[in-house]
């Protein structure tokens, strides 16, 4: 405090003085309520603000566990508070001693020079506490300070001692609530047990029952659901539930739960590290997860926000969890899940609700496991039903009754018998009945024989009788089981009514190409690489006369010897060497009885799928008819070929002769006709005068005769001739042939009045001297025949068509009779008397000749006196003709 | 018989012989002319063998040959007498009835002279038969050693 104060400064002081009293006074209002913490912090504050000391300290005695409460404060500077602890507990010894003892200062703990103190004790000898202030002022304390100090002192002494008052009062209360809660709970401890007694049942009815509904086959979910349900009631939580593990070992799924925010049932999961509970109630046991046998010891958590092995998942802090309890459900091979309960509020699980737990997770472990059993019971029945349902073969199992005890689908079908109706029934109903006997003996002998599988095939083709009395042929496979206390025999039975019939028409096929074979006019044969027989036909049975039977098997050289003599052998040896070779004109014996004969063999080799020569086919034929009708043949014709050859020499023997009849013509038909001539000459020269007139016509007679005779024979050796000639082929220019012939028959004409009409006339093909002759002989004819006519018309011309040209003479002459047209161009014919026209009747038939030798054709037209028109054609091409 | 005449006629026929000879007389040859009946014959005078071997030397200045002979044919005598050196050239007129085409060529690729049929006609035989013996026993000049013309 200052030396020197003005009375301002002294009434400032008083109204800073009473305005400290009137917060201190305050304060015991403010501390109603409160902790003695806040009371002892609020007082040192209160003490601060008002003495401004450099340090203050607080001690309030009367915590409840007798340890005292300290507050402390440095003006301006926090971090010497601690100092101002010190110092507090420092002075503490002094507070049940005189205040003059008191040390007047003490070192500054924080820096240099003293603190001057003021110590105040709280209640009765500091009973409730003490409060000191320390200053480095050095009029520290002041009155004033003195008073506030120990006003502040005894505000919170009476603070101090009305609330130990009312803890006093509150004690006496809580004993007499003890007291009667004690009374209660005696009461509620025999209830409690009596409860717990009955919770236990409840929590016994309660697995019994679930045990129940799991034995009694529930669906596995369901009785999830039940489970945590019975869980959550029966325990009291909020939260139960089911999670299972999932394959891939990370993660653990909550199938079935209660109290669990909507949604999340069925598809939440949880970590199954260790850093959850559930996880580690699995993960920390390992060698439980292994075996998963055991549900293992449970993980029970008191208090998850203060639980250290593990920091439990989000899903259990999100609902506000506190404590929980896990359990494994022990699964086959591996755990199926956890099992938990859990509760927002502080819980310790007794160690009935772990039992029961437990004893939920063992239930729900079974009813797990008894449907994986299941399933794979199903799922093995399935694919044994699958398997015999779908199986091609009928199955049929029989007991010792002979009863039908398994019948699949194709039983089914291939008996035409539904299952439901076949089984319990003895399987004789598809046996027919003469085969029954057999069968049962057969089943007997086959059970005796203590053989677990047979093929029911050495009894031959079995016949087996489809429900609709069709019987129909199988093959069997029996087989013996021993099963539900007795012996089953599984029929394995397939339906080879298909292949029966396959095989029905291989051998029919192979009869029918066998009989084809047979059948065959020409020998087959076939024969290994030793040329031994390995095929004969009955067409070789025929042509060689050895029998099948004898020839199969035998090498062909020793079974026909005649094969090596006449070099047939080198066939067989060539299809060997996989040529084929035909054997023709090949002479043959018949070994029994010498016949000879010809055949013909088409060798081949016969190849294996390997394409190697394993033998040698040969197809023979039995030529010896052919040949001798060949021979035949070949004998006529070489009788023909003489017949010919006679039948020429004997035309050429007639032409001969025909050449020299006509060389005897004309000699010797000419030589009489010259003598008589010549003679009847010399007598007309001798003897004219001898002779009167008619001996003198008589011999003119004679002599014209005779000229005419010697005609007649030149006209026909000439004729005779025209036949023979050679014949040429040249172009002819027909128009230059009439030229000529007019040209030549002019003197004919010389006196005659002739009107010519000639034609322009196309080129031929032809001898140019016969042709002309034909030419000479119409024109001639036509200028004779039109001699009675004072004006002659004598017209030639041609056609033509595609085929031939035709030529014409027309006259306007004296024609003939068509009567005789036939006759015209015969030889010798003539129309006309001797005395009326001139002629021998040669010339047509030469025109004819001719002409035919052309390859054309003549005719001719005419009128009695109305003229005659002589046609002759001649073919375009050069070809006919002789 | 032995005398050489000038014509040789080989005719087996008389009255063809006849005829020719009438006819020939009237050219004055018939004294000229031996007569022979067959190609033998005809073969025999020419080489002066048989019959004639007491002929007197040379050969006639023509021969006028048949063909139609009795033994040896008229073109076998044609081939011997052209076939020989010696007789060759002894001129041969072929005297026929044979119109054939085929005598005809035979004739003239054996080297006959002249080939003549006779006509039926006599005035034409006698016409033909005087023209031969005229040219080849009077006209023609025959080869050396024939009997020449004396006039």
């Amino acid at each position: 405090m200052a030396a020197t104060e003005t009375p301002s400064d002294e009434i400032s002081r008083l109204r800073r003085c009473v305005r400290d009293l009137v917060a201190l006074s305050a304060l015991p209002a403010v501390w109603v309520g409160r902790e003695l913490r806040d009371i002892a912090g609020s007082l040192a504050d209160a003490l601060l603000s008002t003495l401004r000391p450099d340090i203050v300290y607080v001690r309030l005695n009367g915590s409840p566990d007798g340890s005292p409460l300290e507050a402390a404060r440095a003006y301006r500077r926090p971090e010497i508070a601690e100092q101002a602890v010190e110092i507090g507990r420092a002075l503490a010894p002094w507070l049940t001693r005189d205040e003059s003892s008191l040390p007047p200062a003490i070192p500054n703990p924080a820096g240099s020079g003293t603190v001057r103190l003021a110590i105040s004790a709280i209640g009765h000898e500091g009973e409730c506490g003490m409060v000191v202030a320390g200053s480095r002022q050095t009029d520290f304390p002041t009155e004033m300070d003195r008073l506030l100090l120990g006003v502040a002192a005894n505000q919170a002494a009476a603070s101090l001692q009305e609330r130990r008052l009312l803890t006093a009062l509150r004690e006496a209360d809580q004993l007499k609530d003890d007291l009667l809660a004690r009374e209660q709970a005696a009461r509620a401890e025999t209830e409690a047990a009596e409860e717990a007694l009955r919770a236990r049942e409840r929590q016994q009815a309660a697995v019994a029952e679930l045990g129940r509904r799991a034995l009694a086959g529930a669906d596995l979910f369901t009785l999830m659901d039940e489970a945590v349900a019975l869980i959550a009631r029966t325990l009291a939580v909020e939260y139960a539930k089911v999670l299972e593990l999932l394959p891939d070992g990370k993660e653990l799924f909550l199938r079935a739960g209660v109290g669990w925010k909507e949604g999340l049932v069925g598809h939440a999961t949880v970590g199954a590290g260790t850093d959850s509970q559930a996880g580690y109630t699995i993960l920390a046991r390992p060698p439980m997860i292994a075996a998963g046998l055991r549900s293992g010891e449970p993980v029970i958590v008191e208090d998850l926000r203060i639980e250290t092995r593990f920091s439990g998942p989000p899903l259990l802090h999100e609902h506000g969890v506190v404590s929980g309890m896990s359990v494994v459900i022990p699964g086959y091979e591996r755990p199926y899940g956890v099992l938990g309960a859990h509760t927002t509020r502080r819980r310790t699980f007794t160690e009935d609700d772990v039992h029961f737990l437990q004893a939920v997770a063992s239930i729900l472990a079974m009813a797990v496991e008894r449907k994986r059993a299941e399933e794979a019971l199903r799922a093995s029945e399935a694919r044994l039903a699958g398997i015999i349902g779908s199986a091609m073969d009928a199955i049929i199992t029989i007991d010792e009754e002979q009863r039908i005890v398994v019948f699949n689908t194709a039983a089914e079908q291939m008996l035409r018998c539904p299952a439901a109706k076949a089984l319990g029934q003895p399987v004789d109903q598809f046996i027919p009945g003469e085969y029954r006997k057999r069968h049962a003996e057969h089943v007997r002998r086959f059970r005796e024989s203590g053989l677990t599988r047979r093929s029911m095939e050495s009894l031959g083709t079995l016949i087996a009788l489809r429900a609709d009395g069709e019987e129909f042929p199988i093959e069997a496979t029996i087989s013996q089981v021993e099963a539900v206390g007795q012996t089953l025999c599984i029929a394995i039975i397939r339906d080879v009514t298909e292949r029966t019939r396959v095989e029905e028409e291989i051998r029919r096929a192979k009869e029918f190409s066998e009989r084809l074979i047979d059948s065959s006019v020409d020998g087959i044969l076939a024969f290994d690489r030793e040329c031994r027989y390995t095929a004969w036909n009955s067409g070789m049975e025929r042509i060689s006369g050895v029998s099948k039977k004898e020839a199969l098997g035998k090498c062909a050289f020793d079974l026909l010897p005649f094969l090596k003599q006449t070099g047939a052998d080198r066939f067989f040896l060539e299809a060997l060497a996989g040529k084929s070779v035909v054997a023709r004109d090949q002479p043959y014996v018949v070994p029994e009885t010498g016949r000879q004969g010809f055949f013909e063999g088409h060798y081949s080799p016969l190849l294996n799928e390997k394409g190697e020569t394993v033998g040698g086919l040969a197809i023979v034929r039995d030529i010896t008819q052919r040949k001798r009708a060949e021979e035949e043949i070949q004998q006529l014709n070489v009788t023909l070929e003489r017949r010919v050859q006679e039948r020429t020499a004997q035309l050429e023997e007639a032409n001969r002769e025909l050449e020299s009849f006509s060389y005897s013509v004309s000699h010797d038909l000419r030589a009489p006709l010259r003598h008589i001539s010549g003679f009847a000459g010399l007598l007309q020269k001798r003897a004219v005068s001898a002779l009167d007139e008619t001996g003198q016509r008589y011999l003119s007679t004679i002599l014209e005769a005779t000229r005419q005779a010697g005609d007649l024979v030149d006209e026909l050796l000439s004729f005779s001739r025209m036949g023979r000639a050679e014949m040429s082929r040249t172009a002819v220019d027909m128009n230059e042939l009439v030229a000529e012939v007019r040209q030549e028959m002019a003197p004919e004409a010389a006196r005659r009045v002739i009107v010519w009409r000639i034609d322009a006339l196309p080129n031929v093909q032809g001898d140019p001297p016969l042709l002309r002759l034909v030419w000479r002989n119409l024109i001639a004819n036509a200028i004779k025949y039109t001699r009675t006519r004072s004006e002659a018309e004598i017209e030639i011309g041609s056609t033509s068509n595609e085929r031939e040209t035709l030529f014409f003479v027309r006259d306007n002459g004296v024609g003939f009779d068509m009567r005789y047209v036939d006759k015209l161009f015969g030889v010798f014919q003539r129309l006309h008397g001797e005395q009326e026209f001139e002629g021998i009747g040669i010339g047509l038939a030469n025109v004819r000749r001719i002409i035919h030798r052309h390859g054309g054709r003549t005719w001719a037209e005419g009128i009695v006196d109305g003229g005659a028109t002589f046609y002759f054609s001649l073919p375009l091409s050069a070809e006919g003709g002789t | 018989m032995l005398e050489l005449k000038r014509v040789l006629l080989v005719e087996d026929n008389p009255h063809d012989v006849e005829l020719t000879l009438t006819a020939l007389a009237e050219s004055h040859l018939a004294n000229e002319v031996v007569v022979v009946r067959d190609g033998e014959e005809a073969l025999d005078y020419l080489y002066r063998r048989g019959a004639y071997r007491m002929r007197a030397e040379g050969n006639p200045a023509v021969v006028l040959l048949d063909l139609k002979l009795p033994k040896v044919d008229g073109l076998e005598v044609l081939a011997q007498l052209k076939a020989d050196p010696q007789i060759k050239a002894v001129p041969v007129v072929i005297l026929t009835s044979s119109r054939e085409e085929r005598d005809l060529v035979q004739s003239y690729n054996l080297g006959v002279n002249a080939y003549v049929v006779k006509p039926v006609d006599f005035h034409e035989f006698v016409e033909s038969v005087k023209e031969i013996g005229l040219f080849w026993a009077v006209i023609n000049q025959p080869p050396p050693g024939s009997i020449a013309h004396t006039g």
